[in-house]
C-alpha cells in the first residue's frame, strides 16, 4: 500500500494558448481529509480530470493509489469514489434501480452506510432522481460514493448550489462516515468555511497554479493581520510576506505570510506611527492569497465603506 | 452490463414508443394505398431515408447527452471495461431501434400477409431486415463522430455514404453493410474511452480512420481533377459561351461500343454507311444528313408480374390530358382506376374491353405496361404480353392496335418516323403505314418487318432513317453486357417502300477504347481502385472487371504511371516535413510517409487532418506566491500568539 494516494509531478494541460494546469506538483498522504481550494477558474476540477484519467495531461505526469492516471483499470476505478460537480445522476432513474445497477459493479458495496446516509436527507429509494430535490441528489450522490467503501474519495464542489440546511446535512454525514472509515478524502470547494470546518491540510490554487499547501491548523499561525499606522502615498513593496493591504483612513491593514522580525524592520523603516495585530479569519487569510502576494495584482485595495478600527 | 441496457432503454422508451406508433400508422397508410409489392424502390428509398436521419439522430442524442464533464465521468468512472460499457450502450441503441424502425414494419408485412389479399412473399420480410441493417449502419456512424475528437469525425461521416452505397447488387449489398457496421462499430467502440479529448491511441482504430479519411481525400480529389478537367475541356475547345461537353465525348471514336452511346441517330448511320466504302452506301451518306432520323432502344425484356413494381417503381399509369385524370393500375383489382387530378375523385375504371363505372369484370389477365419517363410509349399506349393497345380518352374506347405473332413481346415503340410508325419486339422490328395508323382507330398490319439478327439481349439500340425510297437501318448489338462472350458490331440494313430488307453491312465494333482515351480524362489513384473495386462488392457484380484488368495498373500508360510515381514521392517528403514540424516520433513518422507513398496526395491530406499540431507557447501565468516547504513548518514563535479564529470540528 503506497503512503501517498496523489502524486503528480509538473503537471501541465493546456486548453489552447490557456494553460489550465501549470507545473502542478503534489503529494497528498494517506489518510484524513484534504482540501483543495481556489476560485472558479482556478484548476481544481481539471486537476481531478486529469488525475482519474478522463484528460490528458499537456505534459508531467501523475500517479493515483501508485498507478498512472492514464492506465487506471476498471478495479482500481472501483477504489476510487467521486463526487461530481452537481452531483449527475440519469434522470430517468428510481433510486433503487439506480443503486442496483451501482451494487452489483462494487463488489464492496456497504449497504448499511448507503441507507445511513439516505435517511439523513430523508431520501425514499422508489422516487425517480428527476422528483428529488438539489439537496436529495447530492444526498445520493455521497451515499452510493460512500457505500463503494473507497480508498480514496474525491469531492468535487459537493455542496455548490446547497442550501444551508442541506449543506449542514451533507458535510453532518461526511464526517460522521469519513470519521469511521479508513478512507482519504480530497475536498474541492472554494466556501472556506466548509473547508476549515472538515480539512486537515489545505492546497490552494489559483490560476493554474499550486500557490501554498499547509495544515489548516496553521493558516492562523502563519497568516497575521496588522493594522498600522503608514503616511499615504507610501510604496508596500519592501513588506516581506506581504499578501495583501488596504487603506483605512490614516491606518493601512496589511495581511502578511510568516511575518517575523524582517517585518518590523521593514515597517520602521517605513515611518510606521504604530503597529497593532488584529485577528483575522479564515476566510480572510485564504482570500489575501488568493487575491495578493508579491506581483500578484493590486496590493493597495481602498475599500468603499469604511470598518471600524481594531483595538 | 444488463443494469446499464436496462437503464438506457428506460431512458428512451416513451420517445420509442411514440416513434414506433407513428411508424406504424405511417406503413397503415401506405399500404392502405397501395400494396407493398407495388410500392416500388421509391417508398422504400423514403422509408431508409427517414430511419436512417432517426438513427443517426437519435446516436448524436445519446452520446453527446452523454459527453458532459459530470456526466460522463459518472458513467466511465466505474470498475467495469469501458467497451462492456459501449457495449451496454449500443446495445440498446440497436434494441431501441429494431423496436422502432424493424418492429413497425415487420408487423405491417405480417398484417398484409394476413388480413390482406396483397402478395407478400420474402422480399417482403426482408424489408424490415434491411431497414434495420441500414438503421445501425448510420447510428454507428453518429456514435463515431460524437466520439471522435478530431475534426476528422465529419469528414468521417460524409465518407460513409462512399461505403454503404455503390455497385454492389443482391446479397453482396448486404454483406457489403454488415462489413463496413463493422468497420464502423469497431472504430466507434476504440474511441469510447476515458479521455474523450485525445484521438484513439488503438493503432487498430488510427489506421483504420486514416483508410477512411484516405479514401474520402481521394475520391474528392479524383471528382476535382474530373471536373476541372472538364472544364478546361469545355472552355479551351468551345469557349465560355459554347456549349459545355462531357470531357470524353469527343474521344470515343465511332467504331467504338462507347461511341455509340454518346452519338446520336443521324451520327451513327452516317457513320455506319460511310465505312462500308461502297458507292451505292457513300452516295446514301448525304441523303442520311437530310433525312429525318429516329432512335428506338429496347426498353424490356419481360412483364413484371401481378404485385411486382413496375420497372420505373410504379405502377403503370395512363394520363387523360383533356379531363385531367391520371388512370393507375391497380395490382388488386387488375384494372385502371381513374382520378381527377384537382379534386382527387375517383371517376371510375378501365379494362381490357373499355370503361366502366364499378371495378367489375372483365379483368386484365396480366399487368399492362404503360408510358414511363424512359420508355417510347406515347400517351394512350400500353402494352399487354401480347398486343399493343391503346386507349381514345374522347371516344372511351381501347382498341388493339397489333396483335404480336406468337410467341413474340413488345418491346418499344410505336415511334414516329416522317410517315412510319416503328414498333420493336424482342424478335423484330416492324414498320407501319403512318397514314393508315394515323386515321384507323383499328388494328394495323405493319409494311415490313425486320429479324433482329442477333438477340434483343445484346441490343444496344436500333437507328433509323425514311429517306424517299424506303429506310436505312443501323443496328448496335454489343458484347452482351461486358461478358465478353461475342463481338459488338452494328448491322445495318435497308428496307424498300414494299417492305424487302436487305442487310447491307456488318461492321465490327472495338469493345474498349485505347488507354490513352481511357486515362485521358484522369489518373485515378489505386487507393480508389481498391476501395471502389474491393469495398463496394463491384467485382462480383462485374466479374469481367478482373478480366478487364479495367483500372489497374497494367492499362496505365508509362506517362501515367510516371506522374503517380512523382506524386507518391512528393506526398511522402511533404509528410516528412509535416511531421517534422509536428514533432511526430520516429515510429509515426515513418508510418506516415510510407502510408503516403502508397496513397499518394491523399494520404498527404489525411495527415495534415488526423495529426495534431504542436502546443502554442503558453500564455504567461502568474508567479508563484512560494511553496512551504513542509506541511509542519513552524511559524516565527512571535507570531504564535496571534488572535486568529480557530477551527471547529464536530
Amino acid at each position: 500500500m503506497t503512503e501517498t494516494v496523489i502524486e503528480t509531478e509538473n503537471l501541465c494541460k493546456q486548453f489552447g494558448r490557456k494553460a489550465a494546469l501549470w507545473d502542478v506538483t503534489l503529494k497528498v498522504p494517506r489518510g484524513g481529509v484534504h482540501a483543495l481550494i481556489g476560485s472558479n477558474g482556478a484548476g481544481k476540477s481539471t486537476l481531478f480530470r486529469v488525475l482519474l484519467g478522463l484528460t490528458r495531461p499537456t505534459s508531467g505526469q501523475s500517479r493515483v493509489l501508485g498507478v498512472p492516471s492514464e492506465e487506471l483499470e476498471p478495479e482500481l476505478r472501483g477504489r476510487i469514489g467521486l463526487v461530481t460537480e452537481g452531483h449527475y445522476l440519469p434522470e430517468w432513474m428510481r433510486v433503487d434501480r439506480l443503486v442496483a445497477m451501482q451494487r452489483t459493479q462494487y463488489r464492496q458495496w456497504d449497504e448499511a452506510a448507503f441507507r445511513q446516509v439516505v435517511e439523513h436527507f430523508n431520501v425514499h429509494t422508489d422516487q425517480r432522481v428527476k422528483q428529488l430535490s438539489r439537496g436529495e441528489r447530492a444526498g445520493v450522490s455521497l451515499a452510493m460514493a460512500l457505500a463503494q467503501r473507497p480508498e480514496l474519495l474525491i469531492l468535487d464542489e459537493p455542496t455548490l448550489g446547497l442550501d444551508v440546511v442541506a449543506k449542514q446535512i451533507f458535510l453532518d454525514s461526511l464526517l460522521f462516515v469519513v470519521e469511521h472509515d479508513d478512507c482519504t478524502l480530497i475536498y474541492c470547494s472554494h466556501q472556506m468555511d466548509e473547508v476549515e470546518r472538515v480539512a486537515e491540510t489545505l492546497t490552494l490554487m489559483e490560476k493554474g497554479r499550486v500557490m501554498l499547501e499547509m495544515p489548516v491548523d496553521e493558516v492562523g499561525q502563519r497568516i497575521s493581520g496588522w493594522l498600522v499606522g503608514l503616511r499615504p502615498g507610501l510604496s508596500l513593496k519592501g513588506i516581506p510576506g506581504l499578501l495583501s493591504s488596504r487603506h483605512l483612513e490614516d491606518l493601512t491593514e496589511l495581511v502578511v505570510l510568516d511575518a517575523d522580525e524582517r517585518l518590523q524592520e521593514a515597517l520602521q523603516t517605513l515611518g510606521a506611527a504604530s503597529t497593532t495585530q488584529i485577528p483575522l479569519s479564515f476566510e480572510r487569510a485564504i482570500n489575501a492569497c488568493l487575491s495578493g502576494g508579491p506581483g500578484l495584482g493590486p496590493s493597495d485595495l481602498t475599500l468603499p465603506f469604511p470598518i471600524s478600527r481594531a483595538s | 452490463m444488463w443494469h446499464i441496457v436496462k437503464s438506457e432503454l428506460d431512458r428512451f422508451w416513451k420517445a420509442g414508443l411514440a416513434a414506433a406508433v407513428t411508424h406504424l400508422i405511417f406503413w397503415q397508410v401506405v399500404l392502405s394505398k397501395e400494396p407493398l409489392s407495388t410500392l416500388g424502390g421509391r417508398a422504400a428509398q423514403v422509408a431508409l431515408a427517414i430511419a436512417a436521419v432517426t438513427a443517426a439522430a437519435f446516436g448524436l442524442y445519446q452520446i453527446g447527452s452523454l459527453k458532459k464533464p459530470g456526466t460522463w465521468a459518472f458513467l466511465i468512472h466505474r470498475p467495469m471495461a469501458p467497451w462492456k460499457v459501449f457495449a451496454a450502450l449500443v446495445g440498446a441503441g440497436c434494441i431501441w431501434l429494431a423496436g422502432v424502425v424493424a418492429l413497425p414494419t415487420g408487423l405491417s408485412v405480417l398484417h398484409a400477409d394476413a388480413f390482406t389479399r396483397d402478395l407478400v412473399d420474402g422480399r417482403h420480410y426482408g424489408l424490415p431486415f434491411m431497414l434495420l441493417g441500414a438503421t445501425w449502419f448510420f447510428y454507428a456512424v453518429a456514435l463515431l463522430t460524437r466520439l471522435s475528437p478530431s475534426r476528422s469525425a465529419v469528414l468521417a461521416v460524409a465518407l460513409m455514404p462512399f461505403f454503404a452505397t455503390d455497385r454492389a447488387t443482391g446479397w453482396w449489398a448486404g454483406a457489403a453493410l454488415i462489413v463496413m457496421l463493422a468497420i464502423v462499430l469497431a472504430l466507434a467502440a476504440a474511441h469510447f474511452k476515458a479521455d474523450l479529448e485525445r484521438p484513439s491511441r488503438s493503432r487498430i482504430a488510427r489506421a483504420g480512420l486514416t483508410a477512411v479519411v484516405t479514401y474520402g481525400f481521394a475520391v474528392t480529389l479524383l471528382w476535382l481533377t474530373l471536373v476541372g478537367y472538364s472544364l478546361g475541356v469545355a472552355f479551351k475547345e468551345h469557349g465560355i459561351t459554347g456549349p459545355a461537353k462531357h470531357s470524353w465525348n469527343d474521344y470515343f471514336p465511332a467504331d467504338s461500343i462507347d461511341g455509340a452511346s454518346y452519338r446520336n441517330a443521324q451520327e451513327l448511320l452516317e457513320a455506319g454507311f460511310a465505312r462500308l466504302e461502297t458507292e451505292s452506301a457513300q452516295a446514301l451518306v448525304p441523303q442520311i444528313a437530310l433525312a429525318e432520323t429516329a432512335t428506338l432502344i429496347p426498353w424490356t425484356s419481360r412483364f413484371p408480374r401481378r404485385h411486382e413494381p413496375m420497372y420505373n417503381h410504379e405502377p403503370a399509369t395512363l394520363w387523360d390530358g383533356t379531363e385531367q385524370v391520371r388512370w393507375t393500375f391497380s395490382h388488386r383489382e387488375m384494372l385502371f382506376r381513374g382520378v381527377q387530378k384537382q379534386t382527387e375523385d375517383e371517376v371510375g375504371w378501365l379494362g381490357p374491353e373499355g370503361f366502366m363505372d364499378a371495378a367489375d369484370e372483365p379483368r386484365f389477365t396480366s399487368v399492362p405496361m404503360t408510358s414511363a419517363p424512359s420508355f417510347g410509349l406515347k400517351s394512350g399506349f400500353f402494352f399487354t404480353p401480347d398486343a399493343l393497345m391503346q386507349v381514345d380518352f374522347v371516344t372511351r374506347r381501347v382498341t388493339e392496335r397489333f396483335r404480336m405473332p406468337y410467341g413474340e413481346m413488345p418491346s418499344f415503340g410505336p415511334v414516329k418516323l416522317g410517315s412510319t410508325q416503328l414498333l420493336l419486339t424482342d424478335r423484330a422490328l416492324y414498320a407501319f403505314d403512318g397514314r393508315g395508323w394515323a386515321q384507323r382507330f383499328a388494328a394495323s398490319e405493319p409494311v415490313a418487318r425486320v429479324e433482329l439478327p442477333a438477340r434483343i439481349g445484346r441490343l444496344h439500340s436500333i437507328q433509323a432513317a425514311e429517306l424517299l425510297d424506303g429506310l436505312l437501318l443501323s443496328m448496335i448489338f454489343d458484347d452482351a453486357a461486358g461478358q465478353g462472350d461475342a463481338e459488338a458490331f452494328q448491322w445495318l440494313a435497308e428496307v424498300s417502300l414494299d417492305g424487302e430488307v436487305q442487310a447491307v453491312g456488318n461492321l465490327p465494333l472495338s469493345q474498349a477504347v485505347p488507354d490513352e482515351i481511357r486515362f485521358r480524362g484522369a489518373t485515378q489513384s489505386p487507393i480508389h481502385f481498391v476501395f471502389d473495386n474491393l469495398m463496394s462488392g463491384a467485382i462480383t457484380s462485374r466479374p469481367d472487371h478482373w478480366r478487364q484488368g479495367d483500372g489497374f495498373g497494367f492499362h496505365l500508360t508509362a506517362r501515367a504511371w510516371r506522374w503517380m510515381v512523382i506524386c507518391s514521392v512528393t506526398a511522402a517528403i511533404l509528410a516528412w516535413i509535416t511531421a517534422s514540424r509536428r514533432r511526430l516520433d520516429g515510429k509515426t513518422r515513418l508510418g506516415w510517409v510510407l502510408w503516403c507513398l502508397i496513397s499518394g496526395p491523399a494520404g498527404w491530406l489525411a495527415m495534415l487532418f488526423l495529426t495534431e499540431r504542436p502546443p502554442v507557447p503558453i500564455a504567461p501565468v502568474p508567479q508563484m506566491l512560494g511553496r512551504v516547504p513542509a506541511l509542519s513548518a513552524v511559524t516565527s514563535s512571535w507570531n504564535a500568539s496571534g488572535g486568529i479564529l480557530g477551527r471547529q470540528k464536530p
